[in-house]
């Protein structure tokens, strides 16, 4: 059973067209992310589920109760949620404790329970209630801050939780952090979880389901995987991870070969041709990209041709390279460093395997 | 040379500087305040050849709080006004505020401009307004009343306490507005949704999270108006006197105005008035000690999300309106009726509606003069305390130092007394400089007095700017100068053009100080309403009155087109 | 300020002629250069001043010498309309521009005061109904010791401080009445005697100029007090009406014109003309005894930078031709057999309430008295009408 469901929601500025009536459908205990660049839409639908926003069009469920719908619109103080904000939305003037307890006392809650509760919460997010119950929010770090919020927004054991950007404003090392925690506790509560991000690493490592919003659309959804290896969409292969995007000039669907370049056509297996109609670019990601050196492998592969290497970036763990096929056409490969890679200047066999190669 | 004196500049300049500015401003701030404090304790005024030292006036005001008589009763009304003013004041301030920035309660817009209005002119407006309103035989709204009801007993009575209390209500909603709405613009609205989300109701929100943030802002602004309520005399002096209810600032005027003058007894309770000041100040920073715990205006702006009322907005609407309505149009209406009214006779008389006292007024000479000189000595005050509180404002924020807080105090001492103690300190300070009796003076005497709004409020604008804005700057290879001039100046554009509109306002309508600093050549618009007004001439000082309001609003406006600024703070939608 | 300035001759004072107060100035500074102190000089100069009084007559020499110094700095407190009238007669006879700055109340004492204290001489003339004031500051040296040539043949005892003001015109208290609260017949009725004010159906609606207002109120409350029919007691009674009481005269005018109060004492006649001829229709009656006093006194200042129209401005109004120019403000002047020729005399003979000033019941303070005890009588009437001061 759907713990949310979304059906034709649509919600406008004035002429702008945030969100263009979007379906969606959340299992209990789930974890799905909208993700997508800024101004997609994202954030506005998440609010809209908080009831922070009214939609124009559209129902939102939420454990089966119509939130909005016809003639209804359930405030946002009686949804039973729990939301994270990007700033942290730490209220300054109350301590960790007061910060936390907050919505049990707005549901009422007996102050033994408040307070078990409470330390439970403030234990589960490593802001042990000895230490840190006290402390008002100036006197913790951001990160430190932002589990706070968290914790808030779980106490009350809410229908589901919402997260929007929560850790866009923490530097890079908490992040990777933040991000286990909350998949951890995720897997610990089993809330329902909303989360909302632009970071496409985020959405992977902590959803089980991710759906991809562009211009106010849901454009692919499915698992991280999925979308990762099989994007239906060019936009979602180009947000997803990072590609080679090729013009086909010339398409032979019955032989499986496209033309991206003057004398370089591929051949791509029919598992991946996602338009096969109208086919208009040819989509392969950095890694997928094979360097074989200077001998040439052998000639019962496809997809082999000579190219020049004009730049090799060291990343450390990673090279990345810049290659010429011929004038015009050029790629970006990234293959793991080891001993005896090609220098800039040489000229090298490159393979593009079919399996790897989306036609869109 | 250019590269020495940079070099010169950069190693020794902050400091000098500092000190500098910190000598300036103390000359400026001390030197009338220093003259008061001296003829408090002197016999006859200052400079009189029978003055000896004495401590009889200090002992006859402050041994007089604890014994039965005027400085006790006075001191005790002037508390017993100025507390609830100020707290009914910021109240309405911060509904009103919080009403135009954060709901979605129809004609925001509209509304944040008209609750300035009372902005544009004196509180004697407000005091003839509501005389011709609600004098409790022949105020309007009585005659409406009892002509409506058949009641025998009016309905409202502005000689009362509550009449007080209401009439200055009603003057500093406005400041506690103006002073709230740009905090509740910089206050993340996630504060609010968090609360919302976490199961708490439209009121639990408010008193339980955003009033509580605002603390700090509506504290400043309590102390803002607390200050200026305990100051202002001629709101309780004219509404006041029928029930022999006096306050410190109307004693004191009167000591300095009825026959016999006691200038060093006015000067001595001037001096209860800023230690009155003081305690304000005190509680003030008890309150808000831990400033990070109330909203800190950060340098994002932030999305309006708007708190959606439901069922409220009509009704919010029409508090809204009927506060514009009792605090702004109807006293308005009323004075604009008492323009129009040549001589005033029992009853309405509106068969008798001229234009007579509109043109009495042109045919005397000096309103072009006074004209004149008001709009110079507003722009000039307004011009001079941008740039110092530019320059004041930058060290105090920027440079930390004991001589910076120090320059922070001294320029909020000259609005802790009456314009009127001010005025005679000013008179004493600088009657035997060429300066006196011309508008040099006056001007002056603004720039000391209202420096404090360049101060505080071009300090607050540079918090808000980033630093690392400055510092890539300097970086790239910008002089302080060059960084000051190119980084800063835009940027706080907007603070500045709202500072100067702000000082301009208030100096086009300043009478106290000028009553007694102005010459014949440097009379200005509000003297002259003035005196007009203490001639019995209400007609013609209602309409100078109301001429001068459009005037300052047409300055306002045509500022606001050049510069695309207003008093308001801007709206980020 | 250039010796050709002045047409009198360098020894000073001549009788009736034009003064050199320059040349005493340049002496007056030599001595103190010689004392070394500033208090010396105050001191000799004060010494002079009190034996020496100048006597002014007005005289074609005077007014030349006017007419060079072409200006003149009159500051006052009263109405402005009367000021205006007077500087503009002045300014229209003799071609000087009179420069009419005005500080209410007390201030403009307190000024000059600390201008002169300053050595800031600005002040020409004051027209200043604070006579404490003047004396004051007389004593210090500030004001200049004049008489008029002929004083007793033109002015009463009383309307003048000897030596020092000269008070132009009459200030004659009357009781104001708004005529529909209470008719013409009625109002002359009720106000036969100042006891009418204690009349029942007037509580409340009584408007009472408080004691420190000015002199008007001062010398309506001392009458109280010095005579035996009222007393003290009489300002108790009156206080147990509970009167609304006005810091000036002008907000109380105002209240009864809308008809906020139904009396408003004191008021004074002149005033009260200006405000019928602009149209206001409040009225007023005559007691069986009233005030009747001139206190608003053209005192000169010593140093005055225009010294010879400062004197031509204070004797002028004391003059037929000056004494008409104060009845153009429908003030009574108090230069003696000047027949009474206001404009406003002739609108009031057509209305059925009016009649001419009684004379058999002016009351004239005693000057001494009101100097003597002003300090002490002042707080208790406001004490008496409910001040906490």
């Amino acid at each position: 059973m759907s713990d949310i469901r979304i059906q034709g929601l649509a919600k406008s500025y004035g002429e702008v067209a945030a969100v263009k009536g979007i379906d969606l459908a959340v299992e209990r205990g789930e974890f799905v992310t909208l993700l997508g660049p800024s101004g997609s839409g994202k954030t506005t639908t998440l609010r809209m589920v908080a009831g922070l926003e009214q939609p124009d069009h559209g129902t939102v469920e939420v454990g089966g109760t119509v939130m909005n719908g016809a003639g209804v619109n359930v405030p946002a103080h009686r949804r039973n949620m729990g939301m994270v904000f990007q700033s942290y939305a730490v209220w300054p003037h109350k301590t960790v404790y007061d910060n936390v307890v907050f919505p049990l006392r707005m549901k009422r809650v007996g102050r033994g329970e408040q307070r078990a509760r409470v330390e439970r919460m403030l234990a589960m997010v490593g802001l042990p209630h000895e230490e840190y119950g006290r402390r008002f929010p100036a006197q913790l770090s951001g990160g430190q801050q932002q589990r706070v919020a968290l914790a808030r927004a779980l106490v009350a054991d809410p229908q589901v939780i919402l997260y929007d950007e929560p850790l866009s404003n923490l530097d890079a090392k908490l992040r990777d952090s933040m991000r286990l925690l909350l998949r951890s506790i995720h897997d610990e509560l089993g809330v329902t979880a909303l989360y909302v991000t632009h970071d496409q690493l985020e959405a992977m490592v902590l959803s089980d389901r991710v759906c991809v919003m562009n211009h106010g659309e849901i454009v692919q959804q499915g698992a991280p995987r999925d979308l990762y290896e099989r994007p239906s969409d060019l936009f979602v292969a180009e947000f997803i991870g990072q590609a080679n995007v090729l013009p086909i000039l010339e398409a032979h669907p019955r032989d499986g070969v496209f033309q991206v370049a003057e004398g370089i056509a591929i051949k791509v297996p029919e598992a991946n041709r996602r338009n096969a109609a109208r086919p208009q670019k040819l989509v392969i990601r950095h890694h997928q990209i094979r360097l074989h050196g200077a001998a040439a492998p052998g000639a019962e592969r496809d997809n082999i041709f000579g190219a020049v290497v004009r730049h090799a970036m060291y990343l450390g763990d990673r090279v990345r390279y810049t290659l010429e096929i011929t004038a015009g056409c050029t790629l970006t490969a990234e293959v793991v460093a080891e001993a005896g890679l090609p220098e800039p200047g040489a000229t090298v066999w490159i393979e593009l395997p079919g399996a790897s190669c989306i036609v869109i | 040379m250019p590269a020495r004196s940079a070099v010169l500049l950069s190693a020794f300049a902050p400091r000098l500087w500092s000190w500098g500015l910190l000598g300036a401003v103390a000359l400026l701030v001390l030197a009338p305040l220093g003259a008061l404090f001296y003829g408090a304790v002197r016999s006859h005024a200052p400079g009189s050849r029978r003055a000896t030292w004495t401590l009889e006036n200090l002992q006859a005001v402050y041994g007089g709080l604890f014994e039965s008589g005027w400085a006790q009763s006075a001191t005790i009304n002037s508390i017993t006004v100025a507390l609830p003013v100020t707290l009914i004041a910021c109240a309405l301030g911060v509904f009103l505020a919080w009403a135009v920035t954060r709901t979605d309660m129809w004609g925001r817009r509209l509304f944040e401009i008209a609750f300035l209005l009372p902005m544009l002119y004196s509180p004697l407006v407000g005091v003839i307004g509501w005389s011709v309103l609600a004098d409790p035989q022949a105020g309007l709204l009585n005659y409406l009343w009892k002509a409506a009801t058949g009641a025998e007993h009016s309905l409202v009575n502005v000689y009362s306490y509550t009449g007080i209390v209401w009439v200055m209500v009603l003057y500093f909603v406005p400041y506690a507005f103006i002073l709230n709405v740009g905090t509740f613009r910089a206050m993340d609205p996630a504060l609010e949704e968090a609360a919302a989300i976490s199961g708490a109701n439209l009121w639990q929100r408010l008193l339980k999270i955003t009033f509580p943030i605002m603390l700090g802002s509506t504290a400043a602004a309590a102390l803002f108006i607390f200050t200026l309520a305990l100051e202002q005399f001629a709101i309780p002096g004219f509404l006041g006197s029928h029930i022999r209810f006096d306050t410190l600032a109307y004693a004191i005027y009167l000591r300095t105005n009825a026959y016999p003058a006691d200038l060093p007894g006015a000067a001595a309770a001037g001096t209860l008035l800023l230690v009155l000041a003081a305690i304000g100040l005190y509680w003030y920073r008890r309150l808000t000690r831990r400033a990070e715990r109330f909203v800190t205006v950060t340098a994002r702006g932030y999305k309006p999300a708007l708190t959606p009322l439901g069922k409220l907005r009509p009704v919010l609407f029409a508090l809204c309106v009927l506060l514009f309505l009792a605090g702004v149009a109807i006293p308005l209406a009323a004075v604009t009726l008492r323009a129009l009214i040549p001589v005033r006779t029992t009853g309405l008389g509106l068969g008798a509606l001229s234009l007579a006292n509109f043109s009495q007024l042109f045919e005397a000479e000096d309103i072009l003069l006074g004209l004149r000189n008001s709009v110079y000595l507003a722009a000039g005050a307004a011009t001079v305390c941008a740039a110092l509180g530019l320059l004041l404002g930058f060290r105090v924020v920027r440079r930390k130092g004991r001589e910076t807080a120090a320059t922070d105090y001294l320029v909020a001492m000259p609005i802790g007394i009456p314009g009127t103690v001010f005025g005679v300190g000013m008179l004493w300070a600088y009657v035997g400089t060429p300066l006196y009796l011309t508008i040099w003076i006056l001007l002056l005497a603004f720039v000391t007095r209202y420096l404090v709004y360049g101060v505080r409020t071009l300090g607050a604008g540079m918090m808000q700017v980033d630093r690392t804005l400055e510092e890539a700057a300097t970086v790239a290879g910008a002089s302080p100068l060059r960084t000051f001039v190119f980084v800063n100046l835009p940027l706080l554009r907007p603070v500045i053009a709202s500072t100067w509109l702000i000082v301009f306002m208030i100096v086009m309508r300043e009478v106290s100080a000028s009553v007694i600093l102005y010459g014949v050549n440097s009379v200005t618009l509000p003297v002259l309403t003035w005196s007009y007004l203490v001639d019995g001439s209400y007609g013609i000082a209602s309409a100078l009155a109301i001429l001068q309001m459009l005037i300052v609003a047409a300055i306002v406006v045509v500022f606001r087109w050049a510069f695309g600024v207003d008093v308001k703070t801007r709206s980020t939608d | 300020m250039s010796k050709t300035d002045f047409a009198a001759p360098a020894t000073g004072r001549v009788a009736g002629g034009p003064h050199d107060p320059g040349r005493r100035d340049f002496l007056g500074r030599a001595a103190a250069l010689a004392v070394g102190l500033s208090a010396g000089l105050a001191g000799r100069e004060t010494a002079a001043a009190a034996a020496d009084v100048e006597t002014i007559n007005v005289n074609d020499r005077l007014i030349e010498a006017a007419k060079r110094e072409g200006s003149l700095t009159v500051r006052y407190s009263s109405p402005v309309d009367e000021m205006r009238a007077m500087g503009g007669a002045f300014q229209a006879r003799f071609g000087v521009k009179v420069q009419m700055d005005r500080k209410v109340g007390v201030l403009g004492s307190q000024q000059f005061a600390t201008e002169e204290r300053a050595g800031q001489h600005v002040m020409d003339l004051n027209y200043s109904a604070d006579p404490a004031g003047i004396r004051d500051l007389a004593e210090e040296g500030y004001y200049l010791r004049y008489t008029l040539a002929d004083l007793d043949k033109k002015l009463d005892k009383g309307t003048y401080l000897p030596g020092l003001g000269y008070s132009p015109k009459w200030t004659e208290i009357v009781i104001s009445y708004n005529p529909d609260h209470i008719p013409h017949v009625q109002a002359k009725q009720m106000f036969k005697t100042w006891r009418g004010l204690l009349d029942p159906k007037l509580k409340g609606r009584i408007g009472l100029n408080e004691p420190a207002g000015g002199g008007v109120p001062f010398a309506t409350f001392l009458m109280f007090y010095r005579r035996p029919e009222y007393g003290r007691k009489f300002l108790e009674q009156v206080a147990a009406q509970n009167p609304r009481l006005y810091p000036g005269s002008a907000p109380g005018r105002e209240d009864l014109a809308a008809g906020a109060i139904s009396v408003f004492i004191p008021n004074w006649e002149s005033i009260a003309m200006v405000h019928f001829l602009k149209g206001d229709k409040t009225a007023w009656t005559y007691p069986e005894i009233a005030p009747a006093f001139a206190n608003t006194y053209l005192a000169i200042s010593r140093r005055a930078p225009h010294p010879n129209t400062a004197r031509l401005f204070a004797a002028w109004f004391f003059t037929p031709e000056g004494a008409r120019a104060m009845q153009n403000v429908q003030a009574r002047p108090t230069l003696k057999g000047v027949p009474d020729e206001r404009a406003v005399i002739a609108r009031l003979k057509q209305t059925d309430w009016w009649q001419p000033y009684p004379e058999k019941i002016r009351w004239v303070p005693d000057v001494n008295d009101w100097d003597e005890n002003y300090d002490k009588l002042m707080p208790d009437m406001r004490r008496v009408l409910g001040w906490k001061r």
